[in-house]
């Protein structure tokens, strides 16, 4: 944890993740910052962590009443909380609308606050845009497991494209090596070191299918998720309460959740962002990979692809029958993981 | 006929019966495109409303197959030229002006480093595929010429299947972008296969992830 994480004085409201709901730390509004402030902010170790979250969770009771009271004593009015906490809920953000439900002049209004958050937060000037999906363009993924090496650089171009946390580590793909002659997932292994392609092994990275019937979607309780009109499933992160239902649902273990504020240092984060894909994200909400949609609406590569030594990753339009993947799908024999449940996924494997 | 393929992938909870409706529509649509679509639009409405079955999320678009697909791909590939990376070209110029080629298999020892060719077993001899009498250029198989940055043209005669689906955009690997508002950047196959030696070498694995807690 760098201290970064921490707007309010040294004091971390990261422990106040698993209880406060729309994950926006719902600090007390104390003027001397988080009232959930418990937690030394010379946490370094997973460990000690781990406890911190656990206190936190205890404690969330007796915050979410700091904050109704507080709440009250605002009377709706102007802000709620005092100011200087990194993870202040506004009360421009309380009010916010479903993205769904916000007009232009809203969806202005919320990329201002996004945009001068991450300028209080990390001193860095972001431009956050919100590309739309365009008619006659489904995205669709074709990866080439008889090509991919499995040398993870996928893998680690994700969360410099999309500023996911650094710390604690979060990565929308994971690669499993498997044993040639099975297909075996269960007994996979994703912790891999050393050289590769290891003798006898393949390898299969896993990310989001970006499912046509995707089941995280029909497991939120608060509709804060959805499908596009291109197929790429979004969250709507100021809207996500945190219950990680999602994540339970989704048979691809496509989603994560920031049990901590995003920890990037100024220097990593990506200014070009999405407000559906890759902005940054408030501690306590779910995200997933959004085929970086920030940038595959514009019609550029996905930075997972780019990066990939082997050229394994193919990615287009499912419509458009000259593109790469349509002639995959056509031409190559291809593998559906975990077609049995039904989700038709937009993700297809193939062999070469 | 391609109207019916894309419903095919993207429709995959309407019925049989519907497509061949649409199919059959769509034939219409085309004889008079613009007349018939809203009839079209609002048959396939009034024939899934009437038995129930939910349209598509994405169904708005079920019309629109008919019409030319938005970002449709159009080539606008181009492939970076090699011939800057490669150290000792022109090579007539910097040393083969005088020396004549040797097409005799031996442990070349001067600059060329090669130990032995990994490629095409033992068969292979420098005159394989470079041109012997001017060794800026590469000889194809029928006699013609090829630069060192059209690689792919000798490399495809041996390996059509590789160069048809690199052409294809499905071998080796692409950047830029997917569709034809930007331009997409297609590797050439010597840009990342040794010519002399193509297995591709092995590679170090990144940092594997963080475990979660608990877990050994």
């Amino acid at each position: 944890m760098t201290e970064l994480n921490h707007g309010c004085g040294g004091a971390g409201c990261t422990c106040s993740a698993p209880g406060s709901g729309n994950g926006t730390g719902a600090c007390g509004g104390a003027a001397d910052g988080c009232s959930c402030g418990s937690v030394p902010a010379e946490i370094e170790d997973n460990e000690e962590l781990a406890a911190a979250l656990v206190r936190g969770g205890e404690q969330a009771q007796a915050t979410r009443r700091t904050f109704l009271a507080s709440m009250a004593a605002a009377a709706g009015t102007a802000a709620v909380a005092g100011t200087g906490c990194s993870t202040t809920l506004t009360w421009e953000q309380f009010s916010q609308k479903h993205y769904k439900e916000l007009t232009p002049e809203d969806k202005k209004k919320v990329i201002a606050r996004v945009e001068r958050q991450a300028r209080e937060r990390y001193g860095v000037d972001v431009s956050v845009s919100d590309p739309q999906p365009t008619p006659g363009i489904e995205f669709a993924y074709a990866l080439n497991l008889s090509y991919c090496i499995g040398c993870r650089r996928c893998e680690y171009a994700c969360p410099v494209e999309n500023n996911t946390s650094r710390d604690p580590e979060m990565h929308y793909i994971r690669v499993l090596q498997i044993d040639k002659g099975t297909m075996s997932i269960e007994e996979s292994e994703s912790y891999y070191e050393g050289a590769v392609p290891a003798k006898d092994k393949y390898y299969m990275p896993v990310q989001c299918h970006q499912c046509d019937h995707p089941p995280c979607v029909r497991a939120c309780p608060v509709s804060a998720t959805w499908k596009e009109k291109d197929g790429v499933v979004v969250v709507d992160y100021d809207w996500c309460i945190g219950c990680r239902y999602c994540e339970a649902a989704c048979p691809y273990w496509a989603r994560r959740f920031n049990f901590a504020e995003p920890a990037l240092h100024p220097s990593e984060i990506n200014p070009k962002q999405g407000m559906l894909s890759n902005r940054i994200r408030p501690v306590g909400v779910v995200e997933k990979c959004t085929f970086c949609l920030h940038r595959t609406r514009e019609g550029r590569y996905p930075a997972c692809l780019e990066v990939c030594p082997t050229g394994s990753r193919k990615f287009g339009n499912l419509l458009d029958p000259n593109s790469e993947v349509r002639r995959i799908i056509e031409t190559k024999r291809i593998y559906v993981f975990k077609e049995e449940l039904g989700t038709i996924p937009r993700f297809y494997y193939f062999f070469d | 006929m391609r109207q019916r393929t894309q419903q095919t992938v993207r429709e995959p909870r309407v019925d049989r019966w519907q497509r061949t409706l649409a199919g059959v529509l769509g034939s219409v649509a085309r004889c008079s495109r613009l007349a018939a679509l809203p009839l079209l639009a609002a048959l396939c409405g009034v024939s899934m409303g009437a038995c129930g079955v939910q349209q598509h999320e994405a169904g708005s678009a079920h019309t629109d197959a008919s019409l030319a697909p938005a970002g449709a791909r159009v080539a606008q590939v181009t492939v970076p030229p090699r011939t800057p990376q490669i150290a000792a070209f022109p090579c007539v110029e910097q040393c083969h002006k005088d020396r004549k080629p040797n097409p005799e298999k031996r442990p070349l020892k001067e600059f060329h480093s090669l130990k032995h060719i990994e490629h095409g077993d033992t068969t292979f001899w420098c005159n394989f595929c470079h041109n012997d009498d001017n060794l800026d250029s590469l000889r194809l198989l029928d006699g013609r010429l090829a630069t060192f940055d059209e690689a792919y043209r000798l490399c495809g005669e041996c390996h059509g299947d590789k160069r048809r689906d690199w052409q294809a955009g499905i071998h080796g690997l692409q950047t830029g972008g997917w569709d034809s508002r930007r331009e997409t950047v297609r590797r050439s196959c010597t840009a990342c296969h040794d010519p002399h030696a193509p297995r591709r070498p092995s590679f170090q694995a990144l940092p594997p992830p963080m475990r979660p807690r608990g877990e050994k």
